[in-house]
């Protein structure tokens, strides 16, 4: 019996996602493609929709931090099959943007950051993550690079912050201010903060860092419906 | 409450905070005047409040906005206002744990003989983010004769370690601020206790101090920055004498200073002093000693000496971080628990509820999983509600963004005419708490190829084990559900640790030696340590039912 593509079939996938089950999200999308489905319209409806719910419930604490990163790897195990079916039909699925990510110089702290990249990777960015630690002129050799859309970089700190400016300076002084818009986050990071080092936007969560970064590269989702 | 009022000029346009400290009113900012944090929160008696900014909305809420609160570190003053500090700063508001060397301990008696005279007396402290204790002792017959305590003055400055060290490298003066805050009330502390005793600060003739990493530092006026930011490293390990005059202490001239040695960034001279008084660094069997503060230090002894790491246990367990949240002073809710069909509670003071402190927290908790309102992974009313006592049912709401809250204590019977609830994210937050301790723990155990049940003792140190029932601590994962007969509560290990210094020579001997022995783990540099962190977020399934004695 033919499997319908129809909306239910979407929330269906969408809640592979919820509910982090890789399989079940596999078997679906196989199922789907089987039956005549859009791979695009797979990423779009069904697997974005489901990780924009989980961004949604994250933010109310619903779930939490295990459910995140496990909904997230969901996520790209689905956009790798799809991505695969994209490219055999001959098209690509372009990335929303390229993000490289990193904690800044004299932190350590891991999580956090590898969650803001999951989440805007599961929001269809392409995302580099270049760990901890990471030197100032790193970020700005990377920069130059890899050539991204958007340059995230984290601390949980308050000592390293100050740091954070000087890798927009450096940006600055080697003139490539102008090709990368930065964007900051971690606890002690305030809007002040950013303005004053000149940042072009601060990520308060995993969930408001993909709507600043779509902000600043203009990508506009699609309108959602109450949760 | 005090009823002192102060009268502060401030000029339209001036921030409240830097004006009110520099005429010397304490504001207590947690999170160092960043507006991420409610704990410098006024309240408006007169005066048309500032509008709200974005942190004022987030921290304090339309109700408390609209009654007229607002954070100071956010304040700008637009006309003439009466503002009342709202949490009482009054220290004698706060509970703060003391303890004296009673707990049977085998080097009393072993006296130093550098000091003959009969009426040679000294002091031990243990300096906390938090708090300070001191201890004053006859050297000759190892007696505590006097017991002081208070709150840490720095926390003005910011009430945890990072906000400190980041004031500290704001400008050069404020480490001199900070120093001599401490020192200053090291010194009202050696007065008090020499009153109370009825000894001169003239015959004490020797100091021991012990404190976290940064406290030592700025304890000894030295810049704490690169404890700050990773790699954490200490600018002195060793441990420290000099003449106590030379460090500002007003005792005898002769009189010496004491600093036990470090280890870490995070695992400091209080660490130190925990392993001394409770013998780890004797204990070739799987011993734990978790000292449980915003960072908590875990220690494990085994055949291969001890190791030691610290984790980021953040301030949940403090109260902090917690909508309802406060640290365990009059009023705050420090233990509940079923009584029948229904959520019976109790305050510190038998006071009318004014919020809810870590071991009630826990305690709710634990209540909370047993009913099934909360699912192991920590989310409210995953599945429908199972079959409910009226009571429990009865509390149970839903936020105005649909996110279930539980009630605890109903506005009308609160001490604040405030609901005093527990909600989804303050579940969150207690849950990062304990992940925290528990993957360090975790990290520890790995490493040395041993499992929960292999721990032969667990002892807890710290203000806050000293009120957590054990039941509650199991059934929420903070500690591991091992028999609780194998856990015991060691009070102010670390003070007692620093007493055993002050005392014995031999005691300061030891304290050096396993400074420099413990093993010291970064769990940041672990393999897999998110994994391990991962793992510890969720709340065990069940726990094993034992006999609760008496």
């Amino acid at each position: 019996m033919a499997t319908v593509i129809d909306d239910d079939f979407f929330d269906r996938l969408a809640q592979t996602i919820l509910d982090g089950e890789t399989e079940e999200c596999i078997r679906l999308i196989e199922e789907g493609l089987a039956n005549g489905m859009d791979p695009f319209d797979g990423v779009e409806k069904g697997l974005g929709e489901g990780i924009r719910m989980v961004g949604d419930d994250f933010g109310a604490g619903i779930i939490f931090l295990p459910e995140l990163t496990m909904a997230a790897d969901v996520m790209k195990q689905g956009v790798a099959v799809l991505d695969e079916a994209i490219k055999d039909s001959g098209e690509v699925r372009r990335a929303a943007g390229k993000v490289v990510i990193g904690t800044i110089k004299g932190d350590i702290h891991d999580i956090g950051k590898s969650v803001v990249g999951a989440v805007l990777q599961a929001n269809g960015y392409d995302v580099m993550d270049i760990g901890i630690d990471v030197d100032i002129d790193r970020f700005v050799d990377i920069v130059g690079e890899e050539k991204p859309d958007i340059l995230g970089i984290s601390t949980l700190l308050t000592l390293p912050l100050m740091d954070m400016g000087k890798v927009i300076e450096r940006l600055t002084e080697v003139g490539i201010r102008g090709d990368v818009k930065v964007i900051v986050g971690g606890c002690p990071v305030t809007q002040e903060f950013a303005d004053e080092i000149g940042a072009d936007a601060v990520g308060f969560d995993a969930q408001d860092a993909v709507l600043k970064v779509d902000n600043l590269l203009g990508v506009n989702r699609p309108a959602r419906g109450a949760a | 409450m005090s009823g002192q009022t102060q009268t502060v000029t401030v000029l339209p346009g001036d921030q409240l905070l830097p004006v009110a400290r520099s005429a010397g009113v304490d504001v207590i900012t947690t999170c160092g005047g960043r507006g991420r944090c409610r704990s410098c929160r006024v309240k408006l008696v007169t005066g048309e409040p500032p509008p709200p900014t974005l942190a004022d909305k987030v921290q304090l809420g339309d109700e408390e906005i609209n009654e007229g609160y607002r954070l100071a570190c956010q304040y700008v003053a637009s006309g003439p206002a009466t503002l009342r500090l709202a949490p009482p700063l009054a220290e004698s508001a706060f509970q703060i744990l003391t303890a004296t060397a009673g707990a049977p301990e085998t080097d009393r008696l072993a006296l130093d003989s550098g000091v003959s005279t009969g009426r040679a007396h000294g002091m031990a402290f243990d300096i906390g983010t938090t708090t300070v204790v001191g201890y004053l002792i006859d050297l000759a017959s190892g007696e505590t004769l006097a017991t002081v305590s208070g709150l840490n003055p720095q926390t003005v400055y910011g009430g945890d370690l990072i906000s400190r060290i980041a004031f500290a490298a704001e400008e050069p003066a404020n480490l001199g601020r900070l120093r001599s805050r401490i020192v200053g009330f090291v010194n009202a502390l050696i007065g008090e206790a020499c009153a109370e005793s009825g000894i001169e600060a003239e015959h004490l003739y020797k100091i021991v101090v012990v404190g976290n990493t940064c406290m030592h530092h700025l304890f000894l006026g030295i810049d704490p920055t690169s404890v700050g930011r990773a790699p954490y490293a200490p600018v002195m390990r060793l441990a420290h004498a000099c003449a106590a005059r030379e460090a500002g202490l007003r005792v005898n001239s002769d009189a010496r200073l004491f600093l036990l040695p470090l280890v870490a960034g995070f695992v400091g001279a209080d660490t130190v002093g925990m392993i001394l008084s409770t013998g780890l660094d004797n204990s070739a069997e799987i011993k734990v000693a978790v000292d449980i503060g915003t960072n908590a230090e875990v220690v494990m002894s085994g055949p291969d000496g001890l190791m030691a790491c610290s984790s980021p246990a953040g301030p949940a367990l403090e109260g902090g971080q917690i909508r309802c949240g406060m640290r365990a002073a009059f009023g705050a809710i420090d233990r509940a628990h079923m009584d029948g069909d229904a959520v019976g509670l109790h305050t510190i003071g038998e006071a009318p509820p004014l919020g809810i402190c870590g071991s009630g927290l826990v305690d709710a908790v634990a209540v909370l999983l047993d009913a099934g309102i909360v699912a192991p992974s920590g989310r409210m009313l995953a599945k429908p509600p199972p079959i409910l006592p009226d009571d429990l049912a009865s509390r149970l709401r839903h936020d105005a963004e649909g996110v279930p809250e539980f009630v605890l204590v109903p506005a009308g019977d609160s001490g604040g005419g405030h609901d005093i609830v527990i909600g989804q994210k303050d579940i969150r937050q207690l849950q990062l708490a304990k992940a925290a301790i528990g993957s360090g723990l975790a990290a520890l155990e790995r490493i040395i190829g041993v499992g929960d049940g292999d721990i032969v003792e667990l002892l807890l140190a710290g203000g806050f084990g000293n009120y957590l029932n054990l039941t509650s601590a199991r059934r929420i994962g903070l500690i591991p559900d091992i028999p609780e007969s194998r856990v015991r509560y060691v009070a102010n290990a670390a003070g007692l640790g620093a007493q055993m210094a002050l005392l014995s020579e031999t005691a300061r001997q030891r304290a050096d030696d396993l400074a420099a022995a413990v093993n010291h783990i970064s769990l940041a540099e672990q393999p897999d340590f998110q994994g391990l962190f991962m793992a510890a977020i969720a709340f065990p399934e069940t726990i094993t039912k034992q006999q609760v004695d008496g």
